[in-house]
């Protein structure tokens, strides 16, 4: 059965959970650059190079400084082609 | 002029750039004239700013401030609720300096910086040789500069591979192993200048690399390597015996956070982006130096909008080699060197314990 | 090891520079207080430092010949304080001179041992020519002296070594250091043996005031040498001596105070134009880092460059230039009379130097301070010549002791016999 998110959607929680260690009960659609003590610059490469593995895509510097939120990477993500 | 599409955001002849930037940077002072107050208090004070800009005629006659007042004092033209980051410096001595961006202010400083660096490097994100340790990189208490220099580079690079290992030597399996993976193709080298040398020189010489395929953007100063008598050009040479001539030394500061001069490959000297130029200034009257006549370097760039450092005065020592003449248009210059710190030579100094 | 700059250059270990001055401190033949062996030692030096020769390379040593003329430094020693019967030395003093102000290593150093102390001067490694000079018109002289001259006085240099810093403060009886607030702090935690004692010069600040009616009054001779004197003042060491006036404070009706001191710094600025002080491009980028930063704060209301020598800054109402600025920074300041100033004088301030004040005036004001500030009122150009007081201290008694000397206390009419001497109980 499909779930009410997206696959694309989920995936990528799965990465910010990941990335980030967070918690159950966090909600990594609402994390925001800078906002979590976890995205730091530092963060923000491991992110990427977790999104690049799992998407199979290539991010290139104008779209990685454009990442900064959940939603900013989703956009992001659907500019390079990732469907679901 | 058509601007040329490889040289990315270095297109402006010298004349058309002051006409583009002489009247953003009067903007951006009446700016900041009217959102930071102790900035509108050195105008006033200094009679730098008279009649809203109206008394300006040119370039150099913006008012500029010296760079070390962001050490001494807070001075940020947006509210305390919308500092998005504090951007801190080196400095060997002394406090730090602080620049205060809001989130605006920290995309666009990130989106100039990376026009420039896709100048030297290309739209793509390259394989990427690290010269410095992976703990420099580690989460740590203290903010470097070095870290941040080096992070802030990896957004330019994948496939990271750091050439030093914790303890600062070289880790040579792991430098041919980058190279057997990625050397036939495009990759990025980055790393401090005195690193790049230390580190990276010797061993290309010892294995007698082929960096051919490979672009070194490189950062920090000369004053360590002046010491071993290494300059620019011998720096050049040396690795252009190891098939690297795409080198690209780069000068920029955290006050000017984003405006970075770069480099060029074949008419030595660093060149300004569209949206910066520099003013040397002659110590003694503080007009403009002519070009071969070396002074202090001013910092002009249109990032700065949520601090006053759109127009800086530094402590380094430059010249302009020539104006129009090179690799990009625009100015053409290099750094001569540091001022030393002025010594208070009094009776308040004491020998110490 | 340590580098010793006087009597002769050397390097010799901690161990032998203890001994020497214990030893120095204990020998049947040590100085005394007002010793002559001193006062011949120091009347030489004076000849030495005023030759013109000398003069014209380094005046500012030339202050310091005057200071150490036999005549003046014979009849300090002569008088008696009218608590002592005698005063003798203290023993071993060790001085922590100031780093760049050169001169001022040796008044201090030459009142210690006109007190007769032995002396043990750390003096820093970043040199000047003139204290180069200075060590080497001493080492000549000192060949002359009277060996216990010689072996009772020692200046030596060294790295950042705790361990010399806190063996001399052990051995020592008085320590005289000088410096800013961190550096005190850091020298006081070297202990002092238990009957010993510090006798701290911290970081200090001066000012000058000028009445505005007297300068209007006072013709164009007159007025070009009280700015002469100003420069002097100013100039010298940079502005950087605690004594150096940082703030000119105009003492009159607003509009006429305004005047004066306008007139004052023109004045000023044609003298800096004859004198060229060497103002390098360091200290021009450190004066614009300072004065822009006086308007951050609103300290300032107005800052004005007359070329690198000279920066103008029209202080804000109650307040006074507080801190070095880079040479030739000064802060105007205009108050209706000397009361006014009074409150914003602090602990910090040290010198102020006049123009155009009455001594009774100057003596009420002192007063009114009441010890909160201010050791020193003396006239405009005179605010470097260094003096036996200072920093409100008598260095010739803080270098030496008293010692009572009383005979039994009898009715003269009972006991006649007691003029023939020493009698027993």
């Amino acid at each position: 059965m499909e779930s009410a998110q997206s696959t694309l959607d989920a995936r990528l929680q799965a990465v910010f959970t990941e990335v980030f260690n967070l918690g159950p009960e966090a909600e990594p659609a609402s994390l925001q650059y800078r906002d979590h003590p976890r995205w730091d610059s530092l963060g923000h490469m491991t992110l990427i190079v977790a999104v690049e593995r799992e998407f199979e895509v290539e991010v290139d510097p104008d779209q990685l400084i454009r990442i900064e939120s959940f939603d900013t990477a989703l956009v992001v993500l659907r500019e390079l082609g990732v469907e679901g | 002029m058509t601007p040329d599409p490889r040289s990315g955001c270095f297109t402006l002849a010298q004349a058309d750039r002051e006409a583009v930037l002489f009247p953003a940077l009067r903007e951006l002072t009446a700016h900041h004239y009217r959102h930071c107050a102790g900035y509108a208090r050195i105008l006033d004070a200094t009679g730098g700013w008279s009649d809203s800009g109206r008394g300006h005629r040119n370039l150099g006659d913006l008012p500029w401030l010296p760079v070390r007042l962001f050490k001494n004092h807070v001075l940020k033209s947006i509210p305390d609720e919308e500092v998005f980051t504090v951007v801190t410096s080196s400095g060997t001595t002394g406090q730090p300096s602080r620049v205060h961006l809001d989130r605006q202010a920290a995309a666009a400083q990130q989106a100039a910086l990376a026009s420039v660096l896709r100048t030297a490097i290309g739209p793509r994100r390259l394989p990427m040789l690290i010269v410095d340790s992976g703990a420099t990189v580690a989460r740590a208490a203290t903010v470097s500069a070095r870290r941040a220099g080096v992070l802030g580079m990896m957004a330019y690079g994948r496939d990271y591979t750091f050439l030093l290992d914790a303890d600062g030597e070289l880790d040579r399996p792991a430098a041919r192993a980058f190279l057997a993976a990625h050397g036939r193709a495009p990759f990025l080298v980055f790393g401090f200048t005195f690193l790049v040398w230390s580190a990276l020189a010797a061993f290309a010489a010892e294995e007698d690399l082929d960096l051919s395929q490979g672009v070194l953007v490189h950062t920090g100063g000369w004053k360590k390597l002046a010491d071993l008598a290494v300059d620019n050009d011998e720096f050049r040479r040396h690795f252009a015996r190891f098939g690297l001539r795409r080198i690209h030394n780069f000068y920029g500061m955290a006050e000017q956070i984003g405006t970075v001069f770069l480099e060029g490959t074949r008419m030595p000297g660093l060149y300004c982006p569209d949206f910066a130029d520099v003013v040397i200034r002659d110590p003694d009257t503080w007009r403009e130096a002519a070009v071969g006549t070396p002074g202090l370097i001013q910092v002009v760039s249109t990032l700065p909008r949520s601090y006053p450092g759109h127009s800086l005065l530094t402590e380094d020592l430059g010249v302009v080699h020539g104006v129009d003449d090179g690799d990009w248009p625009g100015k053409r210059f290099s750094i001569l060197g540091r001022l030393p710190r002025a010594e208070a030579r009094g009776c308040s100094d004491a020998v110490g314990g | 090891m340590l580098l010793q700059h006087f009597p002769e250059e050397r390097e010799l270990p901690l161990e032998q520079v203890l001994a020497g001055l214990r030893a120095a401190d204990r020998a049947p033949d040590r100085l005394g207080y007002g010793d002559e062996r001193v006062l011949d030692f120091l009347d030489a030096l004076s000849h030495e430092l005023l030759r013109p020769r000398l003069v014209r390379r380094h005046p500012e040593l030339a202050p310091l010949g005057f200071f150490l003329r036999r005549s003046r430094l014979a009849q300090w020693t002569r008088a008696t304080d009218g608590a002592a019967d005698l005063r003798v030395p203290r023993g071993i003093v060790f001085h922590i001179p100031p780093a760049n102000v050169s001169t001022l290593l040796a008044y201090p150093w030459a009142l210690s041992m006109l007190a007769g102390n032995a002396n043990v001067i750390r003096l820093s490694t970043r040199g000047s020519a003139a204290t180069d000079e200075l060590l080497g018109v001493l080492r000549e002289t000192v060949r002359q002296a009277d060996p216990a001259v010689r072996a009772s006085q020692l200046v030596v240099s060294y790295g950042h070594d705790d361990e010399v810093t806190a063996a001399l403060s052990a051995a020592c009886h008085l320590r005289l250091m000088w410096g800013g607030d961190q550096t005190i702090d850091r020298l006081r935690r070297f202990a002092l043996a238990p009957g010993a004692r510090d006798l701290p010069m911290p970081e200090r600040s001066s000012l000058c005031v000028v009445s505005a009616a007297t300068w209007q009054g006072t013709d164009e001779a007159g007025r070009t040498a009280v700015v002469e004197g100003f420069y002097n003042d100013a100039y010298w060491y940079g502005q950087a001596a605690c004594a150096s006036p940082l703030t000119i404070c105009w003492i009159g009706p607003d509009g006429q105070a305004a005047r004066a001191g306008a007139d004052f710094v023109d004045r000023l600025e044609a003298l800096v134009a004859q004198r060229r002080p060497q103002i390098d491009v360091e200290m021009a980028v450190e004066k614009r880092v300072a004065t822009y930063g006086l308007a951050v704060t609103a300290s300032a209301r107005s800052v004005g460059f007359r070329g690198n020598a000279l920066a103008v800054v029209s202080l804000s109402p109650g307040r006074l230039l507080e801190s070095w600025c880079g040479t030739g920074t000064f802060g105007l300041a205009c108050f209706p009379d000397l009361d006014a100033l009074a409150p914003l004088i602090t602990r910090r301030h040290q010198t102020i130097g006049h123009f155009g004040f009455e001594r009774d005036t100057l003596l009420a004001f002192a007063r009114r301070l009441a010890g909160r500030g201010v050791d020193r009122l003396v006239p405009v150009g005179e605010a470097l010549a260094f003096e036996r007081v200072w920093d409100g201290y008598d260095l010739l008694y803080e270098c030496s002791k008293a010692v009572t000397v009383r005979l039994p206390t009898t009715p003269p009419l009972r006991r006649p016999a007691a003029v023939a001497g020493p009698t027993g109980p």
